[in-house]
């Protein structure tokens, strides 16, 4: 199967009114389990990766700028400037499987660590010249202890949000990716991606990556 | 407040999936009208413009934050561009494709 064109793609409207709230609802959700267990992670671009890779990169930036509007009035208005993040994170997941990323394993892991890269390049500007450095989240702890160290802001800031999201996006891409063997056929047949690896391996590498990230954390605040 | 809409939100995510199963299952959703990408940037565009409206009340709600460094004025303008980033980019995807149906 060739490459499929976001221009080419028609997706039926009753696709896109059932889905788009759908990832809303998923988003949200995810951002309500990292807030109460006070994850360091974001698990807020879920529903994003799933409506991108499905319908389109363009359909994605509607469905995580409503995430961000929607949690904007939930858990205040700091996401909203993060709404760009979740665009940009939109379109990289969409465009990158268009382009062949999403045809095998390897390829799709390297696509996530593409979106966590891009997403965190789109962060650090919102992050220092919005926030002044910090927003509140797990992470401010790390850019503390970096700042501590004698980095500078710029820097400092994009550390630890690279790690933090490098985390968050892996995760959520292979979450997305088991989303979308659950959906219709008729909504996922022109997809050329990866079949969604057995659920074992995926919470292998979510450990892994979890442990990554608490090592990370342990070495910067002891540091 | 939290728990409540996101008790709602997997009631939307468990009633929009078995909408879209009877909807492909039924063919419904076949019969429908059909959207492209050049609808997708249209909504994004909308949506951003949202943003932007509120984004005034942020900046005000911001400033009172004990750890944002900053004041009203910049954080307006620092939020007003990143959004415009993402404008700048949905416009010239629609210029780059003007033109070009969807579905050709």
């Amino acid at each position: 199967m060739t490459a499929i064109s976001f221009k080419t793609y028609n997706v039926p409207t009753t696709f896109v009114y059932a889905l788009i709230p759908a990832a809303v609802a998923l988003n949200v959700v995810g951002s309500f389990i990292n807030h109460t267990l006070k994850l360091p992670m974001f698990l807020d671009m879920i529903g994003t990766a799933v409506v991108a890779i499905t319908i389109g990169p363009w359909w994605g930036v509607l469905a995580g700028i409503m995430t961000n509007t929607t949690l904007g009035f939930l858990t205040g208005p700091i996401s909203l400037p993060f709404a760009a993040c979740n665009a940009i994170g939109a379109l990289v997941w969409g465009y990158g499987v268009r382009w062949g990323f999403g045809k095998t394993f390897t390829r799709f892991f390297l696509l996530s660590l593409l979106v966590a890269l891009a997403v965190t390049l789109m962060a650090v500007p919102i992050y220092v010249f919005v926030f002044g450095g910090a927003t509140g989240h797990f992470s401010d702890v790390m850019t503390a202890s970096l700042l501590g160290m004698g980095q500078r802001l710029g820097v400092a800031v994009f550390s630890s949000n690279i790690i933090v999201s490098l985390a968050d996006k892996i995760i959520s891409s292979f979450i997305a990716l088991a989303v979308i063997e659950a959906l219709p056929p008729a909504l996922t047949a022109h997809l050329d991606i990866v079949k969604a690896p057995k659920l074992q391996l995926v919470l292998w590498i979510a450990l892994a990556t979890v442990l990554s990230v608490g090592i990370a954390i342990f070495v910067t605040t002891a540091g | 407040m939290q728990i409540v809409l996101t008790i709602i939100s997997v009631i939307v995510i468990i009633i929009s999936f078995l909408y879209m199963r009877k909807a492909a299952a039924s063919g419904a959703a076949e019969n429908s009208k059909t959207v492209g990408f050049v609808d997708a940037v249209g909504w994004g565009i909308m949506s951003l413009g949202v943003i932007m409206l509120f984004m005034p009340w942020a900046a005000g709600a911001l400033e009172k934050l004990t750890w944002v460094k900053g004041d009203q004025f910049g954080i307006l303008m620092s939020g007003s561009y990143v959004i415009g980033v993402l404008v700048f980019i949905s416009g010239l995807a629609l210029a780059l494709t003007s033109g070009q149906e969807d579905g050709e």
